[in-house]
Formats: structure tokens, sequence, C-alpha cells
């Protein structure tokens, strides 16, 4: 710290910082100032610096005066303490006297000192009238510690309005758990203040405006701060609605209508206060609800007048933005405190009235979020009012009983409201604008969240209500095509799409209902009249939305009729936008394909009609290189879904076959004459390399569509007959038309033996993928192959592969051991082993991702079939040290793969006795690491090793090994652990807290806990200890 | 707001671990003391609780989902759901517009899913 200081040279470097846009000189001043404000001289500097003629330096030395007492607040006396509140509250007044509004910002920050003096030492002082009372102690400053508030000056008033402000303010940022006292002393001196205050601007005597902003700001101030005392203290403010009257009283009594445009911002910051007692203190309020409802919704009430003010005059929208934003706010936190109330009593005149200036706000002019966002804040409101209705249905019946006269206009009234609001919404959610922005999306799908919770009110009602619109807006579009119209029919569409979709995802039985409403959808040509009239536009998109929900429809007797049409119309869709240059291609031909993916595989067994056309797309689509990849595999995915239900094996023998040299013929052209796909003349050789990349990459992926297309389903009984079970069971067994070598052929071609891909890792993921749709298959099929060649392969592969790619390889295998481990033979893995982690160990211990990915395959090989690895010699020479060496890391994915490695060998739960007893003596006898040492002796000493060096997040990892070890070895992991530790720490540290009665209290708390829950509790002390950190607790 | 009022939970996503980590080095390193580091924490849990408020209006993302429940219980304020089997849909509003393709909700599979709810309100409010 800097003790020396010059002023002269500290007042230019102040007015630097204030001046220049330089932001290393900034830097490099602000780093000399902080030092001297830091310095022991610095509270001196703050009283030179606050006596400056300069606005900059008195700032400065305002603050230098917080960082001083921050810095050195151990140390300061009480008397001190007092002294300094006093010269500082000198300062306040005398800049105040000069000028309170030009020094306000100098005068604040000496004030939140002043408070944070009263918030640290008032506990510690508490015999120090000056700082139990800081407000008396102003009075006193004043001249007169008796002063009634009433004799004060505006300025002095404000001062005090703003003195009680910041304490609360400042208070909120603090630890509550220790400011109990505070908020005592607070209520017992700091409160009459406040209430002195508000009775006199409430007794109007004070006409100036700014300082009733100034005493609402200090209002909200308070009734935030009043929810934080009641929690940290026994004081109480809101046990008696006396206690805040005078608060509350004045808060009523701005809430008027006269003079509004001078008083706009009192109206707003009340509405403001308001709505926060409304929501965080709502019982102080009860004696005045009455009251709030009349000033609120009477007729010429505030309420009413203030709406009709501003519905009646557009600037006075623009202009008050905010403040009516501030009255919805207020509005809807009344709705929500009655919500019950009003929605038992819909008949009562005065809650139809309540509900109707709702609804009015609602409906306020303009579009939403651009416009106006009081729509959007009666969003969640609404959602509520119609929840309470589904909650609320036996109270309803209850209170009506057998009066069915009155439950019938109860409803008709409730039905009434309702379909206003959906309509003011409807209207709402129209697109107005060709880019739609985010704010507004989130805004439609709110409002298709209401339209929701309405279906589950009103059932059909609404949604037929929806189809009818539709309907009737095609037959006038159709006659009369205008853009109005299509936007009608783009706004419901898209809420019949959200409704049948959250149907369709909740409830697949309970959209039968809606297929009568969608067929006349269907009948009105909603399709065609699209697909006419509108090219790549929104409406597009929401109709293709809407037919990826409606499989369910398709599926049905009424729907199957549509699906020529809506195949045409998906499909013109694709093949439009694919004769786009590709930067005008848009996402809707990626919508429309996974459309045709969804309508494929949920009503294949309709679709068999479609196959020949089908075909020939599909066909075109693999042969055709500037496709999309992802349309690719998804239509060869479609095709196949639907050739799969044919359940006749030979049939789909032949379909596949077909494709599969379709691919191949395509892979060769890829590798022998490349050119040849290339269309465009203007790429640069870069991009048709990506180009080719991509689609060859894409072929092995159609490959992998049929594989995921062709799978049987897992209840397979209900699906194949015995005849049709031994029918396909046969056929692939002999498999006659070679569609298996086909596959070998094609993933041997780009996968191994073509150099631009062989070393990539998205062509072996790929080929992964293909290997893993038959690991699953109950009976034999076009992917189903023999676990030898997948291993032939992986073997091969890894002679020639990425890291990456040695990490699928590793996956693959795993699936391997969990879907088929007992047909795995023990040299075949042992094979794959040498291959693929004993000849490979160099280049996996550079790759953390592939440490990571190898210890995992060892875990599941033990923990599905430990005997296929426990008796080999490379386990114990290599797989051990490997995972002993391991520890060494601290990504928390490795310790993770590591910690397990460890946890399933020494619980090792499928392995035979005779394999357990092997681990057993490698644990206990074996000196396999360490000559001196056993394995175990080994494994802690790495394992304890790396739990003291893991940061705090991986430390949970650790546990259950520590666990596992002391309830499995507990003698040896005693003396382990203790010869360990004495050694790590007390002999080789110099912190003398680590000695040798530490690491026994240690190691004896974990041993008594004998691997059980509580041993987590130790090591994480355990842990603290070591690293000289502590338990973050609030 | 005061601190004691809000919940810890999310000291234990990435987010929160991660701080915590850099606090033990800031500590370690004898840059910081552990009651600031105490304190961060205590923001956090405000500011992060804060942000994920509705009214906030930061988080826009949905999840739905669908599946069996196995076992539910409440206690001390708190609902613990355990769900087995579950569809889990994602609509990531934010990207939406990016893309047309995501206008399409993303779907996935889980054979497990716990849900720890806390009331949003402050204890004893």
């Amino acid at each position: 710290m800097n003790n020396d200081w010059n002023i002269e040279t500290v007042v230019s470097s102040i007015e630097l910082v204030y001046s220049t846009n330089d932001t290393d000189k900034i830097k490099q001043v602000q780093e000399y100032l902080q030092s001297i404000q830091k310095s022991s001289t610095g509270y001196q500097l703050g009283q030179v610096l606050i006596k400056q003629p300069s606005k900059y330096c008195r700032y400065f030395g305002a603050l230098t005066f917080t960082v001083f007492l921050n810095t050195y607040q151990d140390s300061i006396t009480s008397d001190q303490i007092t002294s300094i509140f006093d010269e500082l509250l000198d300062y306040v007044i005398s800049l105040s006297q000069e000028s309170l509004e030009s020094n306000l910002f100098i005068i604040k920050k000496l004030l939140s000192t002043l408070s944070l003096l009263f918030i640290d030492h008032n506990q510690t002082g508490i015999d120090n009238d000056v700082l139990i009372n800081p407000i008396q102690r102003y009075f006193y400053k004043l001249g007169n510690p008796n002063i009634i508030i009433s004799e004060l000056n505006d300025s002095q008033l404000k001062l005090l309005i703003y003195f009680h402000t910041i304490i609360v303010e400042d208070i909120r940022k603090r630890d509550n758990s220790k400011l109990s006292q505070t908020h005592e002393i607070i209520y017992k001196y700091l409160f009459p203040n406040l209430k002195h205050i508000f009775g006199l601007l409430d007794s109007n005597q004070h006409q100036q405006q700014e300082i009733h902003e100034l005493a609402l700001d200090c209002l909200f101030a308070w009734f935030t701060y009043i929810g934080i005392a009641e929690h940290g203290s026994k004081v109480s403010y809101t046990v008696d609605p006396q206690i805040l009257q005078p608060l509350i009283q004045y808060t009523f009594y701005n809430l008027k209508f006269d003079d509004l445009e001078n008083r706009i911002a009192i109206v707003s910051k009340t509405c403001t206060v308001l709505s926060q007692i409304l929501e965080e203190h709502p019982l102080i309020l009860n004696p005045y609800k009455t009251l709030l409802a009349q000033i609120l919704f009477e007729e010429n009430s505030f309420g009413s007048k203030f709406l009709h003010a501003i519905l009646s005059n557009k600037d006075l929208i623009d202009i008050y933005q905010q403040e009516i934003e501030n009255f919805t706010d207020l509005i809807i936190a009344y709705l929500n405190l009655n919500l019950v109330y009003i929605i038992r009593n819909l008949t009562n005149p005065q809650v139809l009235r309540i509900l109707d200036i709702a609804v009015t706000l609602t409906n306020f002019p303009g579009r939403p979020i651009e416009d106006e966002k009081l729509s959007d804040q009666f969003l969640v409101f609404w959602e509520e009012f119609i929840n309470m209705f589904i909650e609320d249905t036996d109270v309803i019946n209850e209170i009506f009983k057998e009066d069915t006269v009155s439950k019938q206009k109860y409803f008709e009234i409730r039905n009434e409201i309702l379909i206003n609001i959906s309509i003011i919404y409807w209207k709402k959610c129209h697109i107005f604008s060709d880019k739609i922005v985010p704010e507004f999306r989130h805004y439609r799908s709110k409002v298709a969240e209401v339209f929701q919770l309405l279906y589950s009110l009103l059932n059909t009602s609404i949604y037929s209500t929806l189809c009818k619109n539709v309907i009737d807006t095609l037959v006038a579009f159709q006659n009369t095509p205008n853009q109005e119209l299509s936007l009608d029919i783009e706004a419901s569409l898209f809420l019949l799409f959200k409704v049948t979709d959250d149907l369709t995802f909740y409830d697949d039985e309970s959209t039968q209902i809606l297929i009568p409403y969608l067929e006349e959808i269907f009948q009105h040509k909603v399709i065609e009249t699209i697909d006419e009239n509108f090219k790549n536009n929104q409406i597009n998109i929401t109709l293709l939305n809407l037919l990826s929900s409606l499989p369910f429809f398709f599926k049905s007797r009424s729907g199957e009729q549509y699906i020529t049409t809506t195949f045409n119309y998906l499909f013109s869709i694709i093949i439009e936008q694919q004769q786009q240059p590709q930067k005008q291609q848009t996402g809707v031909s990626l919508i429309s394909s996974k459309t045709i993916l969804k309508i494929c595989q949920n009503s294949r067994s309709k679709l068999t009609q479609f196959l020949p056309q089908l075909e020939n797309i599909v066909v075109e689509m693999i042969r055709n290189i500037e496709f999309d990849s992802l349309i690719r595999e998804r239509l060869v995915n479609s095709f196949m879904s639907i050739a799969q239900s044919l359940k006749d094996p030979l049939k789909l023998g032949e379909v596949v076959i077909h494709l599969l040299n379709q691919i191949n013929q395509q892979i060769e052209l890829v590798v022998h004459n490349p050119n040849q796909l290339l269309t465009s003349p203007d790429s640069t050789k870069e991009e048709n390399d990506q180009k080719m990349e991509d689609y060859t990459v894409s072929l092995l992926g159609c490959i992998n569509e049929i594989g995921n297309a062709t799978k049987l389903p897992e209840e397979l009984e209900d699906y194949l007959t015995v005849e049709q079970k031994y029918q396909t069971e046969s056929y692939w067994n002999e498999d006659t038309l070679g569609v298996k070598q086909a596959i070998l052929q094609s993933i041997n071609q780009l996968s191994l033996n073509y150099p631009p891909l062989s070393l990539k890792t998205l062509p072996t993921e790929k080929c992964c993928n293909i290997f893993k749709c038959g690991l699953n298959e109950p009976i034999n099929g076009p992917f189903k192959f023999e676990l030898a060649i997948i291993f032939q392969y992986l073997m091969v592969k890894v002679q020639n592969c990425n890291s990456g790619s040695m990490s699928l390889v590793y996956k693959l295998v795993e699936s391997i051991i969990i879907t088929n481990g007992k047909h795995v033979s023990i040299p075949i893995f042992e094979s794959f082993l040498s291959s693929a982690f004993l000849n490979k160990l160099t280049f996996i211990e550079q790759d953390v991702d592939l440490i990571k990915s190898s210890l995992d395959l060892f875990s599941t090989v033990l923990e599905k079939h430990p005997s296929l690895i426990v008796n080999l010699p490379s386990f114990q020479n290599v797989v051990l040290k490997f995972a002993i060496s391991s520890f060494k890391f601290k990504e928390s994915y490795i310790i993770r793969s590591v910690i397990k490695f460890w946890n399933t060998l020494i619980t090792l739960k499928r392995g035979q006795s005779s394999e357990q007893q092997l681990i057993q003596d490698l644990i206990v006898k074996e000196h396999i690491i360490d000559p001196s040492h056993p394995l175990g002796y080994s494994l802690v000493l790495s394992l304890i090793t790396s739990f003291i060096d893991n940061p705090r997040s991986n430390t949970e990892y650790f546990y259950q090994l520590f666990r596992v070890l002391v309830a499995k070895y507990p003698l040896y992991i005693k003396n382990w652990l203790r010869v360990i530790l004495i050694h790590k720490l007390v002999d080789n540290s110099t912190n003398d807290k680590f000695n040798n009665a530490f690491v026994d209290t240690f190691v004896s708390k974990l041993m008594l806990t004998r691997g059980q829950r509580q041993a987590n509790d130790v090591l994480k002390s355990f842990w603290l200890d070591c690293n000289n950190l502590v338990e973050y607790k609030s | 707001m005061n601190n004691a009022a809000y919940y810890e939970l999310y000291r234990r996503s990435t987010i929160g671990v991660t701080l915590a980590d850099s606090l033990d080095t800031l500590i370690s390193d004898e840059k910081i003391q552990p009651q600031l580091a105490n304190t961060i924490l205590n923001n956090f849990d405000r500011i992060i609780s804060d942000n994920l408020k509705l009214e906030a209006n930061i988080a826009k993302s949905k999840l739905s989902f669908k599946g069996v429940l196995s076992t539910y219980n409440f206690c001390d304020d708190v609902w613990t759901f355990i769900i087995k089997n579950v569809t889990i849909k994602l609509n990531d509003i934010s990207s939406e517009g990016a893309s047309a393709n995501n206008s399409i909700d993303s779907e996935i599979n889980v054979d497990k899913f716990k849900i720890v709810a806390c009331n949003a309100r402050r204890a004893g409010e």
C-alpha cells in the first residue's frame, strides 16, 4: 500500500479517470488510486478530497471513506466510529446546504457510508446513541435534537427520506442471519420517524412532487425490507395492520386521477408499491380491500378514469407505456389475490366489471411485444384463471347443487368470458411480419398454452371452433384470396397444431375424438389451397407442423384417403427446395422430411401402396449428391419402415438389396469416378471435397437407416406369427440375395479402404451404428452379423483409425458385451484386447478421451462378463497398471471412469468365487505395481493422493470407492491408509496441523463408519482439512 | 432479498460447482478470504434463483415429459418424484427462430427421471 500521496497528483489523477478514454491509462491510474485509498492515510485523503471544488474529487473522497472503513474495520475503536459518523454527517449537511441537487451523487455515497457504519456498529456500540439512532443524530446536527419533522425544510426532508431509503436498501445486501439486533433497532428507532414522515406527507402539507416521488421509492424499499426484517428477527410489522397504517394510507392517498399529466410518475410509482404489497404482504391490505377495489374498478374511480383516458388517446399510450404496464401489474396482482373469489362469484355484477377491465386491458390496442406488452402480462393470469376452473369444478358443483338455472347461467358467463379471451389471443397471435422475432415466437407459444388449457376445460368445443374458423376462412380465401385471410388461417392452424401436438404427446387415445373435425378441414382442401397459393411462407411451416402431429389421423379410416394429397404436398416441397440454389434453401424441406418420417413410422401398414412411388424417389435421392443428407436418410428410413410392415422377408430382402445395390453403385462412383457426381461447375476443390465427403458419409447413413427401420419390435410375439417368425429366421439364415455381404462390402469399401474417409470419425460412427442395428434383434435379420465378423472388422479398423474412431470402436464392443456378452469367447476378446488396447497403449495414454473410453469398456466387461478379462495375463500386467496410473488425471469424466473401474473390480458382482478370490489375492498379496507392496496399497496410495489433489467438485466421486474398500478390506485399509498418510502428510509437510494424531483420528473415524454413508462426511471433512478450505454454508 | 431465503440447489449445477472450485482456488492462492467466497455463493443463490423466475423472462425454454410415476413424496416443503420410462420433449424457444427445423420439438427417452421441486416462494412466507 502506498502512504505517500500528493493532493495535486491525486486530484489530477481523478480528473484523468473521468476525462480520458484510454483504458490502459485508466487502469493504471485506478491501481494507483486504489492503493492510496487502502493505505493507512486513506481517511485523511478522503477528508482532503471531500473539500475539493471538483465534484469528481468530492465523490472520490466519499468513496475513499468507504474503502478505508472496509479495510480497517477491525482496528477502529468505538469512539473513533462515533467521531467519523459525526464528521461524515457534517459533510452531508454541508453539501446539501450548498446544493442538494448538484451534490446528490456525493451525498448518496456518504449516506451509504453512514449506513455502513450504522449496520456494522450498532450492535457493538449498543450504548452509543449515535449509532443506534442515526436519524436523531441528524436532527441534533441540524441544531435541535427535538426538532419535529414538519419543521424541516424541503431539502432537509428529502435528505431524511434518502437516508431512510439507503439504510434499508443496504441492509438487503447483507447476510440476514447476523442482523437480528439491527432489525430490532431499526424497528425501535428508525421506523417511528418513518411513520412521522408519511403522516406528514399524507396530511398534504408538502406539495413538492419530487418529495412524493422520493417517498414512494422509500416505501418500495421499506416494503421489501419488511419481509427481510421479519424473516431475520422477532420484529413484526405486519402482525397488526395499524402498525403500517400511515404508510399504506399515504400510498392510497396518491392513487388519484386529478392532474394526471403532472402526477403520472407518482401514480406509476404508487401502482408499483401497491403491487409489491399485494404480492409480498397481502394480509396487511385486508382492511383496505374494499377501498382498493373501489379505486381500481368502480365507475368514475381512478381505475376506470385512467383506463378511459389512455384508451381514448393514442398519444397517451405511447407516452405512458411504462406507467400503463405498472397499472396493469397492479390490476393483475389484485386479480391473482382474489382469484378464488372471482371464480366462485362469476355472476356477481361487481366481479363481471372487474373481469371486464381485465379483458379490456388484455385486448389493449397494438401488436403484441412490438406495440404493447399488456396482453403478454395477462397471459399468466388467464392461465391461472382457466386452471382454477379446472381445479374448482367440485366446489362450483357444490355451490349450485340442484339450482340448474343458476348453474347454467354461471357456465354461460364462464364460457362467454373464455371465448372472449380466446378470440383476443387468436387475433393477437397473428403474424404481422415476415421475420418472426424470438420474443413474438415465445409469446405465441404462451398463447398456445392458454389454448391447450382451454381444451382441457372446454374439450372439443374450442377445437371445433378453431377448425370451423379454418374452414370458413378457407372458403372465403378460395373465393377471394387476400393476405388477411391467410393470416387468419395461419393463426388457427398454429393453435390447432399446438393443441393436437400436446394431446398426442400425453394421450394417444384422446386424439380419436378429433378425427371428424380434422377430416372437415381436409375436405375443404386445406393442403391444396395452401400449396397453390403460398410458397416458402410461414403458413407452409405451420401446416407442415400440423401434419407432423397427425399420424393418428392418417392411420384412421377417415384420414387414409388424404395421404396421397399429403405426400404429394410434402414431396413437392422437398423437390422444389432441392431445385433452388443452396443459399435459397430453407428449413421447410427438413420439416417436410421429418413429417414424412413421422407419418411413415406411425402409419406404415397403411402406406404399402406407396412403396413403388417412394422407391423411385428414394433411389433418385441416393443417386443425387445435391440432396440434403438428413433428408435423404430420413426418406430411406420412411421407405424402409413401410417395407418392413409387409412382414414378408422375401419382399423385404428384395427391397433392401435393391437399395444396397444402388448405394454400392454410388460408392463405386465415389471411389473410382467422383467427377461424374459433381454437377456444380463453380465450386472450388475444397467445396467439392467437402460435398463428396458429406455425400459418402450419407450413403453409410442410408445403410444405417435401413437397419434402424427394419428392426423388429420388442414384443415380437405380438408382431409376427410363429410361421412368419420361422420364415424370417430361415430366410435370413440363408440370405440368398447376399444382403449381409453387400452391407459389409459398403462398410469395408468406405471405412477401411477409402483413404479420404478411413481416418475420419463420422464414417466410423455410421459403421458402428450399422453393426449396432442387429445386436438386439431376437431373430436373424439383415443386420444381424456374427460376432466374429464384427470383431474382425474392428480389429482391422483399429489398425487404421483416429482417436475419435477408437472411442467408437470401444463403445461398440461395450454394446456387444451388454447385449451378446455370453456369445463372446475369451480368445476373441483377448485377441481384440491385444489389437485395440495393448498394441495401442502409447497412443491411448496420450488421449484423455481414449483413456476414459477404455476404462469404461473394462468396467462394462467386469460388470457383465468378468470371466472374459480377469484371468488374462495382460489384464493383471497391463490393464491394472493403466487403471492405477489413470488416477493422476483431474478431469471429472476420467475420475468417474477410473473410480467405476475399481468399484466394479472390487465388488465383482457377477464373478465366480474363483474369480473373486483371484481379485482378493491381487489386492492384498500380489505386488503388481510396487515390488514392495501389494496392489491394494498402490491403489490406496493413488486413491488418497488423487482425492486430496482433486477439486471439490470431484470429491463426491471418490466416496463410493473408499466405502467399498473400507467395507471389504477393513484391516488392510486401516494400515495402508495410516502408513501412506503419515508419510505423505506428516513426514513431507511443514504444516503442524498434519501430525500422527490427525491421521489416526481420520483413519479411526473412517473405519468406524464401516463403509456406511457417514463415511462421506468424514472424507469431506478430511478433504477440507487437507486443502485448508471450508464448507460453504449460508 | 435476504440470503437465508434462497435455496442452495443450484450450487450443484455445473455453473455452481465450477464457481465453488474457482473460489477454492482463489482461497488457496490467498487471493480472497473464505468469508468472501461464502458471500459470493450466497449471492449466486440469489441471482440464479431470481433469474430463473418466470417474471425475469430469461429462461424461455420449455420441457414437457410423460412417463410412469414410480414413487413420490412430500417432505419439508420439498416434492420428490421418481418417474420411469420417461419421454421428454424439449422446446428451445431461443433457437427456434434460427432454423425452421427446430419448430418441431425434439424428444428424448430416459429410463429414470428424478424431480426435486421446492416452493419458489421463500420459506416462512
